[in-house]
């Protein structure tokens, strides 16, 4: 094997364990930072799951068609500073998706907080205008 | 088997593979989501979902076998490699960017239809 088709191998090899590993924490995390519990909220278990699925759809998509090179490493030496150029690209993709998950995760448990708070807020509104109008009614039947 | 004919073959295939592998996993991860979404209506949901993986899957193909098309000669192994990578990477990548866009969108349903203004 030429050291260009070694190149490809490893690149290959170490994107795919990076981006499964970053994906697999995200949607270890994911799944809590929407709820809290992730083992009783079918909803943020699939959510996080869809957005995951997003994720590792672009990163293998970015790695797949930022694997081709014009260079063609003679020796080692330039296989190895290839190999780290690429993988290093990869990386800085992988880091800004990374955060952009942690950011969509973040605003979907905003959302999810502000609907619970509105649904409380409706409940205790309720309550109040039916102890009012308990208060003002008059008791004949007593 | 000569590397054009070897190239369109393996691109044909694998997007074959991660086509229906990625629909599948929409499908089974999309169902609570879209039940969330429409308010607990497991009959709309079930549908919208198929409608959504047919959706996944016409365009998957369509842009599948449009990027099938180069206009560089693949005259050996190495291109045909580079040409494979090339166009799955980009499928993928428009996939990815389409999926985050229904999600988006779906979530933007679900607001509408917990305010009721759907």
């Amino acid at each position: 094997m030429t050291p260009l088709a070694w190149t490809y191998l490893v690149y290959l090899a170490l994107t795919t364990a990076l981006a499964i590993w970053v994906g697999r924490t995200l949607r270890r995390s994911g799944s809590v930072v929407l709820v809290g519990n992730a083992d009783t909220d079918p909803i943020a278990v699939a959510l996080s799951h869809l957005l995951v699925t997003g994720f590792y759809l672009i990163n293998f998509g970015v790695i797949c068609f930022l694997m081709k090179t014009d260079q063609s490493p003679r020796d080692t030496q330039s296989a190895i500073e290839l190999l780290s150029n690429k993988v290093g690209t990869i990386l800085v993709v992988l880091g800004a998706m990374h955060f952009l998950l942690v950011l969509m995760f973040l605003s979907a448990r905003h959302q999810a907080q502000k609907e619970e708070r509105e649904t409380a807020r409706q409940a205790f509104n309720d309550e109040l205008r039916l102890a009012r109008v308990q208060a003002t009614e008059p008791r004949a039947e007593i | 088997m000569s590397p054009p004919v070897a190239g369109y073959l393996i691109y044909l295939l694998l997007m074959a593979v991660v086509t229906a592998g990625v629909g599948a996993v929409l499908y089974h991860h999309g169902e609570p989501f879209l039940i969330d979404v429409f308010a607990g209506d497991r009959k709309l949901a079930r549908t919208i979902n198929q409608l959504l993986l047919a959706g996944f899957y016409l365009t998957n193909f369509a842009l599948v076998l449009l990027m099938l098309r180069t206009a560089d000669r693949l005259t050996t192994a190495l291109d045909a490699w580079h040409f494979v990578a090339e166009r799955i990477g980009l499928v993928l990548i428009i996939l990815g960017g389409m999926h985050f866009f229904n999600v988006a969108v779906l979530t933007g349903v679900r607001q509408r239809v917990a305010r009721k203004t759907w």
